[in-house]
């Protein structure tokens, strides 16, 4: 982002604090990792088991942090 | 010596002009003229007697309605238009006589002039400032146009070209309330887009001045600048001095009142609201009681019950977030307790060179003395996925006309809960990509009275460069006063503008 703060840019350059919601599609009890699909299709495998099969999962820097709502969702065009 | 033929000359003049008569009278007479006092049209009589002529019948009379009967047309759904070619036809067009004017009042009607009456001439009528009560639609429907209606927005004010400008600095500043004046040089004030209260530097010269703006068991001390006639309100957070033989030096630093409502000076809340809510209401509620007032200029959404919840954030930090979530930044005042939420893009990029951007100034080349550029280009986004975590709705906006295959990063904020919000934020993301080029340039900061149609430039404004290669439009991201020299006389207005090629 174009910003001429200094803390701004400082922040900007930090890794982490990524938050997404995913799709899990299964559960490897075992080594508590579940594999999950994006929202583009593409699949990781991130931590935790918490989340069942099919339910949509918060993800925070690798982490199953939580389960997520259904939203509805718009598409709009600018 | 007078010529022969100038000696019977004589000058026609006199005193008879007496000064009784230099008055002139004049007389204020509104009567019309008495052959205006009647105004009588003759006319002639035609058809007096007849029938009364009836539009409406006679146009029901030219029409053709099919009856219940055998006899039925059927006409597609369009008018019926006979044809010439078959042998037989209908011909169902009636065109009906053009109907004699015929005289309605038969009496000569007489209009009569006069005064008309004055009535209540001790009321007043409250005129006032002019207010916009449609919002931004003219809400005016135009029966050949399906889209919005929007009015142009302000034009800019035209900035005076001379070929010298001549500004006697003034830079004043004073120890509020008693209003003591301190000498200071070096002053500097600055405010960032991303700052929620303008930073302020300056050198002083005294230890006695010091004393005066050193926080005591009172609490830090006020200050107000005053440069130009742009006054700011400022407290003395930091001082420090340097003693080195032959010389003492002390400055000192500190910030806009905004600063009193995040940390050190707020107190923290923790709060959830049981009931739906604005985001701008939500923001004047952190104000209650601080004695300051907002001023929400950007996107406003509707928080569901249980939604709106935080824990531990300061007033400050609470508006911020909000603002924030759908790219808005806060503007503090200059000199006032005055919080203005604005959007950091008054408009996107792509619709800035078009003829409704809101340009709120134009910065002539000429006064630029110092111009630098700095290239910081983002990928070129084109799609972006917005959504609210636990409330709310997601939303892909995606820039129209592309296939949305570039996504900037997904935003998922707590506070994104409705549709306007995520819309808001998604363009604002949208907003950050392509080719961004930082400009910074000095420009001079004009009287506040007489300001030449520049003054000053404040951040989240756009500004339009007419330059002879073309004209551009950037948004202002920072300004950065300073005033240097003997009696801090130098007075430069440096502003960043990032421009999108």
């Amino acid at each position: 982002m174009a910003t001429t703060n200094p803390w701004k840019r400082f922040i900007g350059l930090l890794p982490g604090g990524v938050r997404t919601v995913a799709t899990v599609r299964s559960i490897d009890t075992s080594s508590g990792i579940s594999e999950v699909e994006l929202r583009t299709g593409i699949r990781i495998t991130v931590r935790g088991v918490d989340v069942p099969v099919s339910g949509k999962a918060y993800i925070a820097d690798g982490t199953i942090i939580g389960p997520a709502p259904e939203l509805p969702h718009f598409d709009v065009d600018v | 010596m007078v010529l022969v033929k100038d000696a019977w000359l004589a000058s026609g003049w006199n005193h008879s002009i007496r000064l009784v008569d230099v008055r002139l009278r004049l007389i204020y007479n509104p009567t019309p003229a008495s052959k205006d006092l009647a105004v009588a049209a003759g006319h002639r009589r035609v058809n007096a007697f007849g029938p009364r002529y009836n539009a409406a019948t006679a146009l029901q009379d030219s029409l053709y309605v099919p009856g219940t009967g055998a006899l039925v047309f059927e006409f597609g759904g369009r008018p019926y238009f006979p044809s010439t070619s078959p042998t037989v036809f209908f011909d169902f067009r009636y065109v009906p006589a053009t109907p004699a004017i015929q005289p309605t009042d038969m009496r000569p009607a007489g209009m009569r002039w006069q005064s008309a009456r004055r009535l209540s001439l001790t009321s007043t009528l409250p005129w006032g400032r002019a207010r916009q009560v449609d919002g931004v639609l003219t809400d005016m429907p135009y029966v050949d146009y399906p889209g919005p209606v929007k009015p142009l927005p302000e034009p800019p004010p035209d900035p005076d070209i001379l070929d010298t400008y001549m500004i006697a600095n003034t830079v004043n500043l004073v120890v509020l309330p008693s209003r003591t004046p301190i000498e200071a040089k070096n002053v500097r004030v600055g405010l960032d887009a991303d700052s929620f209260s303008w930073s302020f530097s300056a050198d002083i010269f005294t230890q006695a001045a010091l004393d005066l703006v050193r926080p005591d068991a009172d609490g830090a001390k006020t200050v107000e600048l005053d440069i130009n006639g742009w006054k700011w309100v400022l407290l003395v957070e930091r001082y420090s001095r340097q003693l080195r033989f032959p010389t003492e030096a002390y400055s000192i630093s500190g910030a806009t009142r905004p600063q009193m409502l995040a940390a050190p000076y707020a107190p923290l809340r923790t709060s959830l609201n049981n009931a739906p809510i604005n985001a701008a209401q939500a923001a004047e509620a952190e104000l209650l009681n601080t004695g300051f007032t907002l001023d929400w200029q950007a996107t406003d959404w509707t928080f569901p019950t249980g939604a709106l919840s935080y824990q531990g954030h300061t007033a400050m930090q609470v508006i911020a977030r909000l603002a924030e979530t759908v790219g808005g930044v806060v503007r503090p005042a200059r000199d006032a307790d005055v919080l203005a939420v604005v959007p950091r893009y008054p408009v996107p990029p792509w619709e800035w060179e078009l003829v409704d951007a809101p340009i709120s100034r134009i910065i002539p080349p000429a006064m630029m003395t110092e111009l630098g550029g700095e290239w910081t280009p983002q990928p070129a986004w084109n799609a972006c996925y917005t959504s609210g975590t636990s409330h709310g709705v997601s939303m892909l906006v995606r820039r129209a006309g592309t296939a949305g295959d570039n996504p900037t990063p997904d935003v998922f904020e707590d506070w994104l809960t409705d549709q306007p919000a995520n819309q808001a934020r998604g363009i604002h993301e949208l907003s950050k990509g392509g080719n961004i080029e930082i400009v910074s340039t000095t420009i001079p900061l004009f009287p506040f009275t007489d300001d030449h149609g520049v003054g000053l430039v404040l951040p989240a404004q756009l500004c339009r460069v007419p330059e002879s290669s073309g004209a551009w439009v950037g948004l202002c991201l920072a300004v950065d006063i300073s005033a240097e020299g003997t009696g801090a006389v130098r007075v430069k207005q440096q502003i960043k503008l990032e421009r999108h090629h």
